[in-house]
C-alpha cells in the first residue's frame, strides 16, 4: 500500500523522530514527528477510501450504445465503447486512474482507455475510446482496473471492478467482383447454381448422339438421324449439377502462434470467407471442414446468408485460442500468472485475505518470497476455478497441475500464445502426424460422401513442415481420380514472395537484418518444394492471403464447372 | 521495437502490451545515482551549516534547485538534508515543550514536503523539467532505464482549490498532532531513579509506546468496520486459507505420503 516514496519517508520520520527524542533535539524531533503524523492522516484517509468507498464503486459499459454481455464484432471495424463508473454513495475522491482492460485481440485506435478522473458526491464518471478488433475469435472485455493513489504519491492501490463482456469477432472478408452473372437473362441458360457439365446427365443440352442400346429411354431416340444412318441412335444429354466448394481449415495449435491479426490462423480464416462469400454469390453450395490435431467439425454444404454466417461463426470458433502443449512450471510462468492475477483479481492476493502457514524454512529471501507467492497463487486458483479446499496442498506440490492451472489461466486472460505459456523451444507446437490424420481422414470422407467433380480448397500450414508430403499426395490422389478438384493455400506471413539473394547489394547491418534473410530463404524454399512436390499432381499452390489466392480459387471453380480438365493459371 | 516484415510471426515481441503489473512508484533507476550525488550535496551543506555564512545559503540553493529538477526520490533526499542539517546544528536541551518559532519552522518545512510531493505527481505535466530529467536519463543503459508507464503521476498539471486548501489542513494537523505528542510525553527528571533510564530513553520508549498503540488501535478500528465489507469470494480464500493455516501439517505430510507412494510405484 506504502509507495516507495511513503516507505523512505516513513523510515526518515521514524529515525529522525527517534534520535530528536533521544538526542533532546526538540526541532528535529518536532520536523520528524510531523511527518509521522502526515503519514498516519493520511493513512487514515487512504485506507478509509480504498477500503470502505471504493468497494461501493460499480461500472457498466456500453458497447456501441449496448450493454449486453454478449455480441458481436467484425475485424477492422471500429467500436465504439462507453465506461460509466458509477458510487453507491455520496463520496469524495480527489483522483483515481482507470482503465478499461482490452484484450489482446483489441487495440484503442481513438481516445483513450486510460483516464484520470475523479468523483465528487454520487454522481458517476464516464469515458469513451474507440477499439478495433484485431483478429477473427473472441474478445472478452473483463473490466475496469482503478488505480488510486494519494494526492502526495505516498500510497497506492489498484482495484478491479468486473465487468465482463464477451464478443465474437467475425472476419471481415474481402469481396471479390466475380463475372458471372447471378440472373437468368436467357430462358435456355440454366438457371444461377446450375451448371452444364460435359458429362452424361439428365440435362437440356445435346451432349452427343450414340447408337442405341437397350434400357434407353424410347423419347431419347433421336429417329430423324436413326432413320438417316438406319441404325437407332439416342440423344445423349448433357448434365446439369451444382458445383459444390468444401473448404478444409487447419484449425491446429501450431496456426495460433503469433499476434492476434498476424497468425496464420488470421489469414486462413480470411480467405475461407472470402472464398464462401464469393462462392455463394454464384449460389454454388460451400461446406465446411475445420480440423485440427484430434477433432474435425464439419458443415455441410449449403446456401444462402444464414449459412454463410454459420461458416462464418465455425470459422470464429476455430481462430478462439485453445489449451497449448503442456509447458513445465517455471518462475517466469508463475510470475506472469502472479502479475496477471493481479491486475484481474487483485482483492485474492491480498495478505488480510490469503493467509500463510507459519514456515521457516527457506529462509533466504528471494525464495521465501517465491514460495509465498506460489502458496498465494494457488490459494487464488483455487477460487478462481472452484477446486476442493485441499487443492493448495497439493497444487503446492504439484508442479505439473499447477503450470496446466497457470497456463489455462494465462490463456483464458488472452495471453495464449507466446513465451512462457507456450514453450518455444524447438518446434513442438505443430504435431504434423496428428494434423496429417486428421486431414487425410476428413478429405477422405468428403471424397467418398461427394459426388463428381466437386471443388476441395485445403488452407493448410504447410510452410513450417519439412517432412514427407506422401501421405498428404495419396489423399489428393484419391480425389483427383474421382474428378475432383483440389487448390492447396498456405498463409504466407509477407507481402513478397521473394527471397532477397545472397549477394544482394542490400548489406544487412544488424542481427535482426540477418535472421529476416535467414527466415525468408527458409520460407521461399520450402514453398518452392511445396509447388514443386504438389504441381505434379495438377494440384495449384497458392502462398497469400490476398484477393490472388481467392482468385485462383474462384478459377478452379470456373474448371470444375465446365468439366474441363484444363489446370488454370497458377502462381 | 516491433519486428517488421517476416519477423512479424515469429517475434513474440509483437505484444503490445505485456501483461506485468507494476507498483506506483517515483523512483527509477537513475534515483539511485542521483540520491548518491544528492547525498554527498547534502554532506557538504550539512558541513557549511556548522559554520554558518554565505556558503550554507548557496549550497542550499543549488541543492533545491538541483532537487527541482531531478524530481526523483526529492521529497526523501530533501528531508534527509534537513535532518542532517538540523542534526548537526542544532543544540541539546532538555526541554518538553516547543517554541513558536520551532511550530514555523516545523510547518515551513512540512509546506515544503507537501508542496514536493504534490509536485511531482503533476510533473509529468510540466515539460521543461519532464525533458530535462528524460535528456539525463537518456545516457543510461537501457537495463536501468525505466519506462515511463512506470510513473504513478496526473495527466493533469494543476490543483483545484478544494486540494489546496486540504494541504494547508494537512500542514496545520501535522505539525499540531506532533506538538501535541511531545507535550503529553514529558521529560521525567526521575527516570534514572524509577525506571533506571536516562530521561531522554525513557521518553523515547515511552513515544514509541504510544505511537505504536495509536497505530495498532487505529487498524483495528478500520481493520473492524471494513472486514465485513468483504466480497464472498475473498470470504472464501480467507476461509480456505485459514482452513489451510490449521492443517497444514497434517495436509503436507499427507500430501508427502502421496508423493512418496507414487514415486515407489514408479
Amino acid at each position: 500500500m506504502l509507495t516507495p516514496r511513503g516507505h523512505f519517508l516513513l523510515l526518515l520520520g521514524t529515525v529522525g523522530a527517534g534520535l530528536g527524542v533521544f538526542n533532546a533535539q526538540e526541532l528535529l524531533a518536532l520536523v520528524s514527528l510531523s511527518v509521522l503524523v502526515w503519514l498516519f492522516f493520511e493513512w487514515v484517509q487512504f485506507r478509509w477510501r480504498a477500503d470502505v468507498q471504493l468497494r461501493g464503486l460499480s461500472c457498466e459499459r456500453l458497447v456501441n450504445g449496448i450493454s449486453s454481455p454478449t455480441g458481436r464484432f467484425w475485424t477492422r471495424r471500429l467500436v465504439r465503447i462507453t465506461v460509466r463508473v458509477s458510487p453507491d454513495s455520496s463520496m469524495r475522491i480527489p483522483w483515481l486512474r482507470l482503465e478499461d482492460v482490452l484484450p489482446e485481440n483489441m487495440e484503442c485506435s481513438d481516445g483513450a482507455n486510460i483516464v484520470d478522473g475523479y468523483l465528487q458526491g454520487a454522481d458517476p464518471f464516464e469515458f469513451s475510446y474507440t477499439a478495433t478488433p484485431r483478429g477473427a475469435g473472441s474478445a472478452i472485455l473483463p473490466g475496469v482496473t482503478v488505480r488510486f493513489g494519494d494526492l502526495q504519491g505516498l500510497f497506492f492501490i489498484q482495484r478491479f471492478l468486473p465487468a465482463r463482456q464477451s464478443f465474437r469477432v467475425l472476419p471481415t472478408c474481402i469481396g471479390i467482383d466475380t463475372a458471372h452473372p447471378t440472373t437468368k437473362q436467357v430462358n435456355s441458360l440454366p438457371p444461377p447454381g446450375i451448371h452444364r457439365m460435359q458429362r452424361a446427365g439428365m440435362g437440356s443440352e445435346l451432349l452427343e448422339l450414340r447408337e442405341y442400346v437397350p434400357g434407353d429411354p424410347p423419347k431419347s431416340i433421336a429417329w430423324k438421324v436413326s432413320a438417316k444412318r438406319d441404325v437407332l441412335m439416342t440423344r445423349q444429354y448433357e448434365s446439369e449439377v451444382p458445383v459444390r466448394t468444401t473448404l478444409f481449415v487447419d484449425a491446429s495449435f501450431g496456426t495460433k502462434l503469433g499476434a492476434f491479426g498476424l497468425r496464420p490462423i488470421d489469414q486462413i480464416i480470411l480467405l475461407a470467407g472470402s472464398i464462401a462469400r464469393s462462392t455463394m454469390s454464384l449460389r454454388d453450395p460451400v461446406g465446411l471442414v475445420c480440423f485440427d490435431n484430434a477433432h474435425t467439425m464439419a458443415v455441410p454444404s449449403g446456401l444462402g446468408e444464414r449459412h454463410f454466417y454459420r461458416i462464418l461463426d465455425q470459422l470464429t470458433e476455430c481462430a478462439v485460442p485453445t489449451q497449448p502443449p503442456l509447458a513445465r512450471l517455471t518462475t517466469p510462468l508463475l510470475e506472469h500468472t502472479w502479475a496477471t492475477l493481479q491486475d484481474r483479481q487483485p482483492e485474492l492476493l491480498l495478505p488480510r485475505v490469503n493467509q500463510l502457514p507459519f514456515r521457516l524454512f527457506p529462509i533466504r529471501p528471494f525464495l521465501r518470497n517465491l514460495n509465498q507467492r506460489r502458496a498465494r497463487l494457488t490459494a487464488a486458483l483455487t477460487e478462481v476455478y472452484g477446486l476442493p479446499a485441499d487443492a493448495p496442498s497439493q497444487l503446492e506440490q504439484d508442479d505439473l497441475r499447477l503450470a496446466a492451472l497457470c497456463q489455462r489461466y494465462l490463456t483464458e486472460s488472452g495471453l495464449a500464445w507466446t513465451w512462457p505459456v507456450v514453450e518455444r523451444r524447438g518446434r513442438e507446437v505443430h504435431d504434423w502426424d496428428a494434423r496429417f490424420d486428421t486431414l487425410t481422414a476428413a478429405l477422405t470422407s468428403a471424397v467418398a460422401h461427394g459426388r463428381d467433380n466437386e471443388l476441395f480448397v485445403l488452407l493448410l500450414d504447410l510452410v513450417d513442415y519439412t517432412g514427407s508430403l506422401e501421405r498428404l499426395k495419396q489423399v489428393i490422389r484419391l480425389a483427383r481420380a474421382r474428378h475432383h478438384r483440389v487448390v492447396v493455400i498456405c498463409p504466407w506471413p509477407d507481402e513478397t514472395l521473394k527471397a532477397k539473394p545472397a549477394d544482394s547489394p542490400e548489406k544487412p547491418d544488424t542481427v535482426e537484418d540477418l535472421v529476416e534473410r535467414a527466415e525468408r530463404t527458409r520460407l521461399v524454399a520450402a514453398a518452392e518444394r511445396l509447388k514443386r512436390e504438389l504441381r505434379r499432381l495438377g494440384v495449384p499452390v497458392a502462398f497469400a492471403a490476398d484477393r490472388r489466392a481467392i482468385q485462383l480459387t474462384l478459377i478452379e471453380a470456373d474448371l470444375a464447372r465446365s468439366g474441363r480438365s484444363t489446370a488454370g493459371v497458377r502462381r | 521495437m516491433k519486428p517488421d516484415g517476416i519477423l512479424k510471426r515469429i517475434s513474440d515481441s509483437n505484444r503490445d502490451a505485456p501483461a506485468m503489473s507494476h507498483r506506483a512508484s517515483d523512483e527509477t533507476s537513475p534515483a539511485f545515482f542521483y540520491g548518491i550525488a544528492i547525498a554527498a550535496g547534502a554532506a557538504a551543506s550539512v558541513t557549511m551549516f556548522s559554520r554558518g555564512g554565505a556558503g550554507l545559503l548557496l549550497g542550499f540553493a543549488a541543492g533545491l534547485a538541483a532537487l527541482a529538477i531531478l524530481r526523483l526520490w526529492t521529497v526523501g533526499i530533501l528531508l534527509l538534508v534537513i535532518q542532517g542539517a538540523l542534526f548537526a546544528g542544532q543544540p541539546q536541551r532538555l526541554i518538553d515543550h516547543v517554541s513558536l518559532l520551532d511550530l514555523i519552522t516545523a510547518a515551513g518545512v512540512m509546506t515544503l514536503l507537501v508542496a514536493g510531493s504534490r509536485f511531482l505527481m503533476i510533473a509529468r505535466g510540466l515539460s521543461p523539467i519532464v525533458n530535462l530529467s528524460e535528456a539525463t536519463r537518456r545516457f543510461l543503459p537501457g537495463n536501468l532505464r525505466a519506462s515511463a508507464e512506470q510513473e504513478f503521476t496526473r495527466h493533469t498539471a494543476d490543483f483545484g482549490i478544494a486540494e489546496r486548501s486540504t494541504a494547508v489542513l494537512r500542514i496545520v494537523l501535522a505539525v499540531a498532532g506532533a506538538a501535541l505528542l511531545l507535550r503529553v510525553i514529558p521529560v521525567d527528571p526521575g527516570a534514572l531513579d524509577d525506571a533506571w533510564l536516562i530521561p531522554s530513553g525513557l521518553r523515547l520508549i515511552s513515544l514509541a509506546v504510544l505511537l505504536l498503540s495509536i497505530f495498532l488501535v487505529t487498524d483495528l478500528l478500520i481493520e473492524t468496520v471494513t472486514w465485513r465489507s468483504l466480497s464472498v469470494r475473498e470470504a472464501r480464500v480467507f476461509l480456505r486459507s485459514v482452513l489451510t493455516v490449521w492443517c497444514d501439517r497434517e495436509l503436507r505430510a499427507v500430501m508427502y505420503q502421496e508423493m512418496k507412494q507414487r514415486r515407489n510405484r514408479r
